[in-house]
């Protein structure tokens, strides 16, 4: 079920006054099956598998609390990791690693006819940080298996994260009696239609022309692949932030707080800082659990860097099974690490024309790495990074369908209005608690409304993150 | 929850009246004045400036940039309007549209219908949303096209189509752009010449182009119907399958197919240009824009060749 799809409209209606009016443990159970519901809308029978790594890890937590002796508790978090990632592995590494025996001119293996689990790689990062956090005893072990299910399976979060951590959604889960205020219902209504004027506003739209360039590269000058590259980084924002903005949201109408996922990363001013803007859930999960777990920044510098890109590189791994994915999580390390030896974020610019380059630096930077994430082949990537800077040929340049493309521009001009104006000093609470502050959200959401009726892309395109 | 509510139908109601004043304002002072473009504006010019033309060109891109009325003289003298559309004038809008204009009684003595064989199969899901969105303008003005959308869009659409505004959707600009030259629009056929010349390098075949496909049942409808609807208004039925460069969308059993079901309706006036290995006058890249469409030279040649076709079929008769 999609966000920006009618079915979900509909659920949602029929799923909120019951979740409202409902109290404890019969909420719970409504939010169980509405998650069950939810998921299932896209292959039934992939709930299985989410039943099997909630149970796996909600055992594992427990024996790991009630273990006395360390070793134990070890052997118990080494199960829970391992078999988790096993589920990982045999659903979504299992035919990369084939590919690559078969490429390696080995014994050649057949590769598995699966499609892979939606939102797999969210919902077992988030079952690993419970496990790891219990174990580092950070967090009492979920006793209760529907409020763990729960906290797992909670379809606002199911399939795209943001990846919850335990410490802030099991409590607020526990006793799931909490009253719905108007203000929770409000904040969460205006941020869903935020996401979805992103999402189908902005990323759908981008999308045509970026898959018009990309799908076709053989035959597109570096300058409409150029623009392409910068519009995919405009379109997986969008579509990505769009998405965490809707999940946000719909949770917040349902009483729950979620954490902040994205913070205007383009206004970044070095890459590390995009990086603590950027999927915030996932790169705060891969430090505290990579970064910090090989050593993180203590034995010195090249260690330091040395960690930096192992981080990045697996951070990649976990975006799919393909070489592209790891060169994209490499270059970013490889970012990261330049950028700390040089010590690029000491050096805070003053005036705002360097401030403006310094953005213009890392959404070039960035937009370069994203060449590798939406290629759908190493050959495409190279091929494409070749025409833009050896056939760029601005002069054969075309607006493809000018119609598409001014909607693009109106669409990022609102887009970058709104961050630079309003989102990059309040939050939707301060927006809400101003004077008249409802009011004048209400009327931002009408005009988000009709702007999508007009330009919105109207079929309710699946979200790029719902595959990994 | 009464205050949640309260907002919730609050801005419900704004939403409707707003949409509904918007859509209404707009559709009067600004669409219905535009006569270009494709989002519906050379529907308006088709409806307001050419309601008497004898001949009337139905199809994709390659029905409007392949197909000169003007060079047509044995079909009435020349006198029609080439109606094609690009990217959405498939089978279904052109059954729809056709019913738009005689409900609005734009009765032509001749439909020029253009068919390829490749759309008329399936791969994949359908989807006929883009096709019959281009008329969404007109809803309310053509029962048919009305009564379609409500049987075919499914319930997503049709909710959406609730909003008046949605009509409107993906089209806002161009409109706008085409209501600033209304008053610039020529006295034209609705042909346009393409310019520019074919690239053969890197050229290639449409890849899922002979794998095992079905037939799209909405489409042998869609053909069906306007097969029925030439009959009832008496209009005379051509239909032309047109070539593309190095046969690249040639599919003989799908022109076998719907040649069959064309003259099980009745249809028997059918020009099959779709084998370029038989035209030889059409085989140089100087004469196509790109694989699939000829450029205007190639135009004045294919539409030379249709009128002479077209002429010996006259006489028999």
């Amino acid at each position: 079920m999609l966000f920006n799809s009618i079915v979900f409209l509909v659920f949602f209606c029929i799923f909120f006054p019951l979740f409202y009016f409902l109290n404890g443990k019969n909420r719970k159970i409504l939010l169980f099956i509405a998650s069950c519901i939810f998921y299932m809308w896209f292959i039934p029978v992939y709930v299985l598998i989410l039943f099997l790594t909630i149970l796996i890890d909600y055992y594992a937590a427990k024996k790991i609390e009630d273990d006395i002796s360390q070793k134990a508790k070890k052997a118990h978090l080494l199960f829970g990791i391992i078999n988790t990632c096993l589920v990982l592995f045999i659903f979504k590494y299992h035919n990369f690693f084939i590919d690559n025996f078969n490429a390696a001119g080995f014994h050649h293996i057949d590769n598995w006819q699966i499609i892979l689990p939606i939102g797999l790689s969210f919902h077992t990062f988030q079952s690993l940080s419970y496990v790891i956090e219990v174990y580092r005893g950070n967090i009492k072990a979920e006793r209760d298996l529907l409020t763990y299910s729960n906290f797992v399976m909670m379809f606002p979060q199911l399939v795209a994260g943001p990846i919850e951590r335990a410490n802030n959604l099991l409590p607020q889960l526990k006793k799931c009696d909490h009253t719905i205020t108007y203000q929770d219902f409000s904040v969460g209504f205006h941020r869903f239609f935020w996401g979805l004027f992103k999402k189908v506003m902005v990323a759908d739209i981008a999308s045509i022309y970026v898959d018009a360039t990309y799908n076709n590269y053989q035959h597109q000058p570096g300058c409409m692949l150029l623009v392409g590259t910068f519009l995919f980084a405009i379109q997986i924002y969008c579509d990505f932030s769009g998405y965490s903005d809707m999940a946000i949201g719909i949770a917040r109408m349902m009483g729950f707080r979620f954490k902040e996922n994205f913070r205007i990363p383009y206004f970044s001013k070095d890459i590390t800082e995009f990086w603590r803007r950027w999927h915030i859930s996932l790169s705060s999960w891969l430090r505290d659990y990579l970064y910090i777990s090989f050593g993180g920044s203590r034995h010195g510098k090249l260690k330091t860097y040395r960690n930096l890109m192992l981080t990045m590189l697996l951070g990649g791994f976990w975006h799919g099974a393909s070489w592209n994915f790891i060169i994209w999580g490499g270059i970013n390390g490889l970012y990261l690490s330049i950028e700390k030896a040089i010590n690029l974020p000491a050096f805070k610019p003053k005036y705002f024309i360097m401030k403006f380059i310094r953005v213009i630096y890392v959404f070039c930077l960035i937009s370069f790495s994203w060449i590798f994430f939406r290629a759908i082949s190493f050959e495409q990537a190279i091929t494409t990074i070749k025409k833009i800077f050896t056939q760029f040929n601005a002069g054969s340049f075309q607006f493809l369908d000018i119609n598409v493309f001014s909607s693009i521009i109106l669409g990022i001009s609102i887009l970058l209005a709104a961050e630079y104006f309003v989102f990059r000093k309040y939050s939707f609470d301060e927006l809400f608690e101003r004077k008249r502050g409802d009011w004048v959200l209400s009327a931002c959401t009408l005009v988000f409304i009709f702007l999508i009726l007009f330009f919105g892309n109207s079929t309710g395109s699946q979200f790029i993150y719902f595959q990994f | 929850m009464k205050k949640i509510i309260s907002k919730i139908a609050i801005l419900l109601l704004i939403l409707l009246v707003t949409d509904r004043v918007i859509a209404y304002f707009f559709s009067k002072a600004i669409f219905s004045h535009t006569l270009s473009g494709e989002s519906g504006g050379s529907v308006n010019y088709l409806l307001r400036q050419k309601k008497n033309t004898a001949f009337l060109i139905m199809g994709s891109s390659r029905a409007k940039h392949h197909m000169n009325p003007s060079l047509l003289s044995n079909v009435y003298h020349g006198d029609g309007f080439n109606a094609g559309i690009n990217g959405t004038g498939g089978l279904i809008y052109n059954s729809l549209l056709l019913q738009l204009l005689i409900s609005k009684k734009v009765v032509p003595k001749m439909v020029i219908l253009q068919v390829d064989a490749y759309p008329y199969f399936t791969l994949e899901e359908e989807n006929i949303i883009p096709e019959i969105s281009a008329l969404y303008p007109f809803i309310g003005d053509s029962k048919a096209l009305t009564d379609y959308v409500h049987a075919h869009a499914g319930f997503s659409e049709r909710l959406k189509l609730m909003l008046h505004t949605y009509r409107f959707n993906g089209k806002l600009l161009n409109i706008l752009y085409n209501y600033s030259k209304r008053n610039s629009v020529k006295d034209n056929q609705g042909f346009e010449g393409l310019s520019g010349i074919l690239d053969t390098a890197g050229l290639q075949p449409i890849a899922d182009l002979n794998k095992k496909r079905t037939y799209s049942s909405i489409k042998m409808d869609a053909l069906v119907s306007i097969a029925k609807t030439c009959k009832e208004n008496k209009i005379r039925l051509a239909v032309v399958y047109p070539p593309a460069y190095r046969n690249m969308l040639f599919l003989q059993p799908g022109y076998d197919m719907i040649s069959s079901l064309l003259q099980k309706n009745g249809v028997t006036e059918i020009y099959d240009f779709a084998n370029i290995d038989h035209l030889p006058e059409l085989q140089s890249e100087k004469l196509w824009k790109d694989a699939t469409h000829m450029n205007n030279d190639g135009a004045t040649i294919f539409s030379t060749m249709l009128n002479n076709t077209i002429g010996v079929a006259n006489k028999v008769k």
